[in-house]
């Protein structure tokens, strides 16, 4: 016998769902709730070996609860329920502790496959997810290694040029052909962003970088 | 409007009689001086040195100072442009007066140190009063005119002042349609999602388990419904996601920004390097919106026009701010005429909404030569009072 609970705050999906389950002979649902906080208190009451959570309940996120879940009850093994098929969501739920991640289009095939599956102690992923986990999960998230030097306009990397070479703002003013205040500006805002603090911190970056000759 | 001519009395023109302080060590000039404008209906007040002529000058601000240019403390070109310099007693009329000192040198030596003109003795008593009337009326004139210049200055502050007010209306009107779309967006995305999403996917879960049909007959309609079904869910998600991605509020910027270009790659075929320096796990909420509808913005343009393969999307926060740019090497335009066409272009929504956040818009292009758009924005460190509560997790 497979004790589960199931909390999900949308009514008629909570009906389908108890459809699908109650068809399985050994499954026996041991409770509902209808919010993050229900869930938790659910859990504690009961400790039924399958939590089916759904990952947008009300007034406690889904990733929370699962966070919650896994830290205070580890022996209840969470399945997310969700309408996001998307990558970010999958692997939010399962670095968070989640066992399975079901999508709520699934058939109801699935739904079955996916709470024996985690009662067996192993992981289950909706097939479309599994398809895409190969490709989806081994991409780092964006290289997270921008330099800021990059990150300046066309014009301030003019002006940081010519302030390397020790321009004034009045010289780099009359060279560019723009008001020297505007110079001034552009020079402010190009030190902020590279965190440089004077006019020695921005030759010595411009050296390092090969901006200008030692 | 002046309304002083040449021929009008100056005494009644004058609200009230001409004040006029004579300054001179010599009693008898004081005296004879003093008689002949008094008989011509003036206020006379006297002085006999420069220290006297400056505290009088100060608590009477007569209408006229006649200025003998010897005096025993100071000497009168001295004293004028002590006058003349002195907030309190810069706008009085200075006269000097001389008997000794009237080459045109001295002359001009006084009229450079401020004096309003110079009077050479001896001079005739009906010569004097004329001068010191013709002085009066001018200034007169010249008291109408500051008095003019005064008002219209006080009425263009005032209208500057309403104009700013009206600005900081509009601006604070406009931030909030902003953040009111965005709230409607939200919740219109969720209600897609939630509600309409969630009854058809569950409507299909049930046709499933109860509906099955027993014969091949009935298979093949029942197919054709479920496929049916398939496609509503999918309308309905993509729906959802394009007025907005729940990601957003549920996982954050860098995570919705990073599933956004993934995506964008994959239907337009454009490649996106995406790099950025490490960044706080969460921005604040109109913040995170406000750079992932720029980025989102931005991308639509890079594709429509740029006819470009790949683009580089930069987002950074340091020093307070929080930074993104993109920057592809495509066709390029000439910004003014675009920034010009309000109406069809994203372009002037992308610039007034970071200008509405306190930050800075820069696009750079050169036809032919590609596109750079960077916008900054504050980090602000308390929560704003914007109507974006988040749904953060």
């Amino acid at each position: 016998m497979i004790t589960i609970a199931l909390a999900e705050d949308h009514h008629v999906v909570r009906q389908g769902f108890k459809l699908v389950l109650a068809a399985e002979q050994d499954f026996k649902l041991v409770g509902e709730a209808a919010d993050g906080l229900e869930a938790v208190k659910l859990v504690e009451e009961k400790k039924p070996a399958i939590m089916l959570l759904d990952l947008m309940i009300p007034r406690l996120h889904g990733l929370e609860v699962v966070r919650q879940l896994r830290r205070d009850h580890p022996q209840t093994k969470v399945i997310i329920l969700s309408m996001h098929a998307d990558e970010p969501y999958v692997m939010e739920a399962l670095r968070n502790g989640a066992c399975g991640y079901v999508l709520k289009d699934c058939t109801a095939v699935d739904l079955v496959q996916a709470v024996r599956t985690v009662a067996g102690g192993r992981r289950y992923l909706s097939p479309a997810l599994a398809e895409r986990a190969l490709t989806g999960y081994v991409e780092h998230p964006g290289a997270s290694d921008l330099d800021v030097y990059e990150t300046l306009t066309n014009r301030e990397r003019l002006v940081f040029q010519l302030a390397a070479e020790g321009k004034t703002s009045a010289e780099i003013a009359a060279a560019l052909f723009i008001s020297p205040r505007t110079a001034e500006t552009h020079r402010a805002n190009l030190m902020r962003k590279l965190s440089l603090r004077s006019q020695t911190d921005l030759v010595r970056f411009a050296i390092r970088r090969g901006i200008i000759a030692a | 409007m002046l309304m002083v001519s040449a021929g009008d009395p100056i005494v009644v023109m004058m609200s009230h009689p001409a004040k006029i302080l004579m300054v001179d060590d010599n009693s008898m000039v004081l005296f004879a001086m003093g008689h002949l404008l008094r008989s011509e209906g003036f206020t006379v007040l006297e002085a006999k040195d420069g220290a006297e002529c400056l505290v009088q000058a100060r608590a009477e601000q007569p209408d006229l100072v006649l200025l003998d240019v010897m005096l025993p403390d100071i000497n009168g070109v001295e004293l004028c442009r002590k006058i003349k310099t002195s907030p309190e007693t810069s706008h009085l009329f200075v006269v000097l007066l001389s008997s000794i000192e009237t080459s045109p040198d001295s002359q001009i030596t006084g009229l450079e140190a401020g004096a309003d003109g110079y009077i050479t003795r001896p001079i005739e008593n009906r010569e004097l009063v004329a001068r010191v009337q013709a002085m009066l009326r001018i200034r007169l004139a010249e008291t109408a005119l500051r008095k003019a210049h005064d008002d219209l200055e006080r009425r263009v502050a005032g209208r500057t002042e309403e104009l700013s007010r009206a600005n900081g209306a509009l601006k604070a009107l406009s931030l909030r349609m902003v953040d009111v779309q965005e709230a409607e967006r939200r919740f219109l995305a969720r209600e897609l999602h939630d509600e309409i999403g969630q009854t058809v996917t569950c409507l299909k879960l049930v046709l499933e388990i109860s509906l099955r049909p027993e014969n091949p007959a009935q298979q093949q309609s029942f197919d054709e419904a479920l496929g049916l079904i398939n496609d509503l869910i999918e309308r309905v998600r993509q729906l959802s996601i394009n007025l907005r991605p729940q990601m957003l509020d549920d996982l954050g910027l860098m995570t919705a920004l990073d599933w956004h270009l993934k995506r964008y790659q994959k239907q337009t075929g454009i490649a996106v390097q995406f790099r950025h320096t490490p960044m706080p796990e969460r921005l604040e909420p109109g913040l995170e919106t406000a750079i992932f509808r720029i980025v989102q913005e931005a991308l639509t343009n890079v594709a429509r026009h740029a006819r470009v393969k790949e683009v580089t999307v930069r987002v950074w926060a340091n020093a307070g701010r929080a930074g993104v740019q993109i920057e592809e090497a495509g066709a390029g335009f000439d910004v003014a005429s675009v920034l010009a066409r309000r109406a069809s272009s994203g372009v002037a929504g992308m610039k007034e909404r970071a200008e509405l956040l306190g930050g800075e818009f820069t696009l750079e292009s050169t036809p032919g030569h590609g596109t750079c758009l960077t916008v900054e924005l504050p980090i602000s460190e308390n929560e704003s009072t914007s109507v974006e509560a988040g749904g953060g997790i």
